[in-house]
């Protein structure tokens, strides 16, 4: 992550805010994936999700953030770990 | 001699025994490989103390070893039951209880869920870790004939809990045999198989694939990318995807554009329509793939498809009867529907299933006598379908509606009922309905409809019960409290209604 550091830095407000709205679905809505509490570091692609919870996932940000979904946030990249999704839906939201 | 039980579509052709026949992971395995693993498995079976016509669930992740547990099945003269992976413990006890299976087979690394799931059921199943040796001994040839029962497939039905839909060997082989020919599957073949084996159209890449000594890549993925990697990587031929795979493919495989996949002939599509634009946007990326659009009911096992010559004419189309069988609408009062007129889909073939599991009520609503040939006159018995489709004048069937209230997402059947009955135990509710609305990835996508009981309802509580005791696809996306429900004249839910003001 100590790349997306060099980025402007985002308010850490809305920083946290992505990051809560990460760790509510993963902690809540996947039936026990995620039995530790979810981190910046909590890996996602390396992790039981199936592809249709990640959908889920990006269709519940989607709703709670107010972006529209688009191609190029289904990169693997953007899901290494939870800390890289929220960098890249930070990244979204700013250039929207 | 042609296959007569399903593990026999492993004999014949040792010539072919060196040629790979199945891909998991880093590993690859030969034609004489999977034999031998299946007569050992099969063995296994055995030792453990099942008889002719037992049941064995297999609860396995998409795997070699879930191949073989398959076919090991047939051999031992056993009826294999699979359970997708993805369900939850009370789904996944269902299906063992109400099949009556008393040999489960697992890894160990799923144990634990299945001795979870199965808590304080009769303790004498056995359950076999097929990834660790096991006691075995050599079994005389199999007894079965094809019109043994061979498999049970787990389906939601309009109504109570998922149901078996029983399958002869004699239905397995005539389903490979048809698919295959009309797909033109052969030898060279490189087939990706991402849909679970507990679905009666993702069961069919394994078949398929066995039967004409092709290969199979088994492959599970999280985003399109990967799907497209492994398409170019494995110079996959044929794609088998229901509609949510097409969205991850259009929608979010940003690669897609630029991976030529020249080997790529065919792709399928079943598990609910896709929509025009999304057929369009395949089309331009894919422009040397052949589309195939297919509609079936795991009842009938496959039932119609679309010749891809027709698809930018009618992209609406389910297409015609799928060979060896006849599929036409029939209406209300029984009779053959005209051109252009509504009525419920009926198939008649070597296909129709032998009914539902243990439940003589439900299949006599499913399987029926041929409406327009009495039984005495040479009638069969037909599967109705429960789908109000209309032909036009050259005999294209297109989908109308269902005739309940069933959901299609994600390729998945859902029944409300179901869904309702897991939200109810949440004690937030009076009254709930759960419907099916358009969505652009999902095809329809699960929306709460709920009248709040005493306390005020905290959708997140709500949503997180739902999550544990339901799998991913079974899971809504939103809940809307109303005062009250709509009601049809005779007092029930009025889903059309719900359905119809949300669109």
């Amino acid at each position: 992550m100590a790349n997306t550091a060099s980025f402007k830095a985002p308010p850490a407000a809305e920083q946290d805010a992505v990051f809560q709205a990460i760790k509510r679905f993963l902690e809540n809505r996947t039936g026990g994936v995620f039995t530790q509490p979810v981190e910046l570091s909590t890996p996602l692609m390396n992790s039981h999700l199936d592809s249709l919870t990640v959908l889920q996932l990006m269709m519940f940000l989607s709703d709670e953030l107010q972006f529209e979904l688009q191609e190029d946030d289904f990169v693997e990249e953007h899901f290494g770990t939870v800390g890289a999704l929220v960098a890249r839906i930070l990244a979204r939201r700013g250039a929207a | 001699m042609s296959p007569v039980l399903l593990h026999e579509l492993l004999s014949g052709c040792a010539d072919r025994d060196d040629r790979e026949a199945i891909v998991d992971g880093e590993r690859t395995f030969t034609y004489a490989q999977l034999r031998q693993d299946v007569e050992r498995m099969a063995c296994r079976f055995v030792a453990s103390g099942a008889i002719r016509g037992d049941r064995v669930a297999i609860f396995l992740p998409k795997s070699y070893h879930e191949c073989v547990a398959i076919f090991a099945a047939s051999r031992a003269d056993l009826v294999f039951v699979p359970i997708n992976s993805g369900l939850r413990p009370q789904q996944v006890r269902h299906i063992v209880e109400d099949s009556g299976a008393n040999l489960v087979v697992t890894s160990s690394a799923m144990f634990g869920q299945v001795s979870d799931a199965l808590h304080g059921l009769d303790p004498s199943r056995a359950i076999i870790c097929a990834d660790k040796p096991g006691e075995s001994r050599e079994i005389p040839p199999a007894r079965s004939i094809g019109e043994d029962l061979a498999a049970i497939l787990y389906t939601s039905g309009s109504t109570g809990k998922p149901k078996g839909v029983m399958l002869s060997h004699r239905n397995l082989l005539a389903g490979t045999r048809i698919v295959r020919s009309y797909l033109g599957i052969g030898p060279e073949d490189r087939i990706l198989a991402i849909l679970p084996f507990s679905f009666d159209y993702g069961l069919n890449q394994l078949l398929t694939a066995v039967e004409q000594r092709a290969k199979l890549v088994l492959f599970d993925f999280k985003m399109g990318d990967e799907i497209v990697r492994a398409l170019a990587r494995h110079e996959i031929t044929g794609l088998a995807g229901v509609p949510t795979v097409w969205a991850f493919l259009t929608l979010s495989a940003p690669s897609l554009a630029r991976t030529p996949l020249p080997h790529l002939r065919y792709v399928t599509n079943s598990g609910g329509a896709v929509p025009s634009a999304t057929v369009g946007r395949l089309r331009t990326l894919l422009p040397q793939t052949k589309i195939y659009l297919m509609y079936g009911l795991t009842e009938a096992f496959r039932s119609t498809f679309l010749e891809p010559e027709e698809i930018d004419r009618r992209p609406n189309s389910i297409g015609k009867a799928i060979p060896e069988c006849e599929v036409f609408p029939v209406r209300e009062d029984g009779r053959r529907a005209a051109p252009g007129e509504p009525g419920i889909l009926v198939h008649r073939g070597p296909t129709v299933s032998m009914g539902y599991w243990n439940r003589p009520d439900d299949t006599a609503r499913v399987l029926r006598p041929n409406p327009l040939r009495p039984p005495e006159m040479g009638g069969d018995l037909v599967c109705w379908s429960g789908d109000r489709v209309v032909e036009d004048e050259e005999g294209f069937l297109y989908f109308v509606a269902r005739e309940d209230a069933m959901i299609k997402s994600s390729g998945y059947r859902i029944s409300p009922t179901e869904v309702e009955e897991v939200l109810m135990t949440t004690g937030a509710f009076r009254q709930v309905a759960v419907v099916g609305l358009r969505d652009e990835w999902l095809g329809q996508r699960l929306h709460v409809v709920g009248v709040a009981g005493t306390a005020p309802i905290e959708t997140s509580a709500v949503l997180r019960a739902a999550a544990e005791s339901l799998p991913s696809y079974m899971v809504p996306r939103s809940i809307e409290l109303v005062n009250s429900l709509p009601t049809t004249p005779n007092g029930k839910v009025d889903y059309q209604r719900l359905v119809a003001e949300r669109s």
